[in-house]
């Protein structure tokens, strides 16, 4: 989408298209370094498995390949993981923004959390900017003031490394600390946020309380930290049981 | 064949591509120093941005903006404004109309929600109290509309209802805005506020403010008399009348149900009890009504029509006939109605420039040209939406 848009606004400009030509052959080197998959011929349909290449952030926008490659070109039939559903080709797309919002989605109503983000955002730049300006000189570059960085430091600060499982043998329950896949550690992490803002009744709305613990765990403090710090401290208590580990 | 040729021939291309420079990126953005709204003048001013003066700001403007906007402002330590055209033409119009003893000349601005209508109105206001014009705004009808603190039958118009509470807070601001000019204002007839208690003749404003502060019941009283007198056309200098969304004076619905009064009904008294208690019958919406008639000389009135007055009706609709309906339309006719349109393609970029160079995007993506070009095409030109938009980049 950004590449078309780029198109087009170099044609109203009147200047060449700059980049068209670079960028398609760099993308296309790299999907083509990936391993290909060897099938009968070129047009039969791919029946291999994953784990497929994913679509990432750095490739060009989809669209441009199908125009100009031959029926026989094997990039036509490789097989490539399709997009997620709120995936966006956009300069602006940042995936862990996505998944945070996804996970505070109810009833599917994810529209509507898309203004609540829009407004968490701009809080957080209220905050961490006023906190710039009331700050001495030496400490104003530290601070950081864009949200979307600001939330993956707080998610990277929430996020466990170890979590507790309960596991049952011989009568008894046991805590068993266990280590986490990186999914599973990032979606702890979102839910340590959620939890620790979440308000009781109508007297802040969810895009303040939101902004304020993300900029609190961003710098290590807060409940959702403080929620991650136990979950460590209780792993850290039951670390003789960590051989009941079932998986 | 590709889509953008196809786009290309059929000229649907968005025009928001100027938005994205030669050289690539943000550029600096093109502000003004001439930061006296009067003195903005339509062939070199238009699409820069001006600062406005504390003074001037804390007084008239600020009460235009949106909250998001000024505490936008407070952040950043900067404010800057947007010259556009239709403030420029009127603010022209009304520099020749002073003092011509003509009738009220009236305005009504329009366009889409969040284009940008309130802030032309902030800037013929301040336009006009650095030429001395008296200043008669009104922010928010629509929302005394919709909550009713205290709600009293009105002593001074039998059948309609006081709101004492808002027309308090009215005064309050009126005299924060006209600082300067009130001390020379004085009234020309008794006012008497009840059988036992007057105001005489020949005291000055401030006087009949004070006694209606202190004594908030007849707050809309007050406001009722100085309405008069400013009807009367005899002050030294002419008055700006600033409405904002005006088509809530003529809507049939509101958030005011009739037993907001608390009153046990008299013997033999009719329903409707949960009818909507309309503009009509309220004192201090229908005093503001009586400056938008065209029955008096030495002043003019500004007006914005918005889908926010047509109360939970007609979110949809933003043209001017169909928000102020039959009769609303009926009152203000004969009028100048003025267009207020998305930003063209300079104007989007000195705004995209203006908030890349005072730190309110922080994105990287932001000052790129794919980014410049995502920004514009998803507020598509309004002011509101952009700012809205901005927040997250």
């Amino acid at each position: 989408m950004s590449q078309l848009l780029l198109g087009y606004a170099s044609r109203l400009l009147g200047c060449q298209s700059r980049s068209g030509s670079a960028a398609t052959t760099a993308a296309a080197a790299a999907i083509l370094s990936q391993q290909p998959v060897r099938h009968k011929s070129p047009l039969q349909k791919v029946r291999k498995r994953g784990p497929f290449p994913e679509w990432t952030k750095t490739d060009p926008d989809p669209h441009l390949f199908t125009r100009h490659i031959p029926k026989t070109d094997e990039r036509r039939t490789k097989a490539v993981r399709p997009p997620g559903k709120y995936q966006i080709f956009s300069v602006h797309y940042d995936p862990i923004v996505n998944s945070f919002a996804g996970h505070f989605v109810k009833c599917g109503q994810r529209d509507k959390l898309r203004d609540v983000f829009t407004q968490m955002m701009a809080e957080i730049k209220h905050i961490q900017m006023a906190r710039r300006n009331a700050a001495p000189p030496e400490e104003k570059a530290s601070i950081e003031v864009d949200p979307t960085r600001v939330i993956h430091k707080a998610v990277e600060n929430c996020s466990p490394l170890l979590i507790i499982k309960h596991v049952f043998r011989g009568g008894f329950l046991y805590k068993v600390p266990c280590p986490l896949r990186e999914s599973e550690s990032q979606m702890r992490a979102f839910k340590f946020l959620r939890i620790a803002s979440n308000v009781r009744g109508t007297k802040e709305h969810l895009y303040r309380s939101l902004a304020r613990e993300l900029v609190n765990a961003s710098n290590n403090e807060g409940k959702a930290v403080h929620a991650k710090l136990q979950l460590h401290k209780t792993c850290e208590e039951n670390r003789a049981y960590a051989n009941y580990r079932i998986t | 064949r590709s889509i953008a040729n196809w786009l290309l021939r059929r000229r649907q291309l968005s025009p928001f591509g100027a938005c994205v420079n030669r050289r690539g990126g943000a550029s600096a953005a093109l502000l003004t120093d001439e930061s006296a709204p009067d003195r903005h003048s339509l062939d070199r001013h238009v699409g820069l941005l001006y600062r406005p003066e504390e003074a001037d700001w804390q007084a008239v403007t600020r009460h235009f903006c949106r909250p998001e906007l000024v505490r936008l402002f407070d952040t950043l330590g900067q404010r800057a404004l947007m010259v556009r055209r239709p403030a420029l033409e009127i603010g022209e119009r009304l520099a020749e109309h002073a003092g011509d003893g003509r009738p009220c000349l009236r305005f009504v601005l329009y366009g889409r929600r969040g284009s940008g209508k309130s802030l032309q109105m902030g800037h013929v206001a301040s336009a006009c109290r650095r030429r001395g014009w008296l200043l008669v705004t009104v922010h928010n009808a629509h929302l005394w509309m919709r909550h009713s603190r205290e709600l009293h039958e009105s002593a001074h118009r039998p059948g309609m209802f006081d709101t004492a509470g808002y027309g308090c807070i009215w005064l309050r601001h009126f005299y924060a805005m006209n600082q300067e000019i009130l001390p020379g204002l004085r009234v020309t007839k008794e006012l008497s506020w009840n059988a036992k208690e007057s105001t005489p003749a020949g005291s000055s404003w401030k006087e009949v403010i004070d006694y209606a502060l202190a004594r908030p019941r007849y707050s809309c009283a007050a406001v009722q008399f100085l309405i008069d007198e400013i009807k009367l056309g005899s002050l030294p200098m002419p008055t700006l009348v600033c409405f904002e969304v005006a088509n809530c004076l003529w809507w049939h619905r509101s958030g005011i149900k009739n037993d907001a009064i608390r009153r046990t009904p008299l013997q033999g008294e009719e329903p409707p009890w949960r009818a909507d208690i309309t503009a009509k019958q309220l004192t201090l919406l229908d005093a503001f009504k009586q400056l938008l008639d065209s029955d008096w000389n030495n002043g003019a009135a500004v007006m914005s029509v918005s889908p926010q007055g047509a109360l939970f009706d007609r979110l949809r609709e933003w043209m001017p006939r169909k928000l102020l309906g039959d009769e609303g339309f009926a009152y203000l006719d004969p009028f100048v109605p003025v267009y207020v349109e998305p930003y063209g393609p300079a104007e989007m970029s000195n705004m995209l420039n203006w908030y890349t160079e005072s730190g309110w995007l922080t994105s990287e993506a932001a000052a790129t040209d794919a980014g410049r070009a995502e920004l514009a095409f998803l507020s598509d030109g309004n002011a509101g939406e952009l700012l809205r938009i901005a927040g997250e980049w």
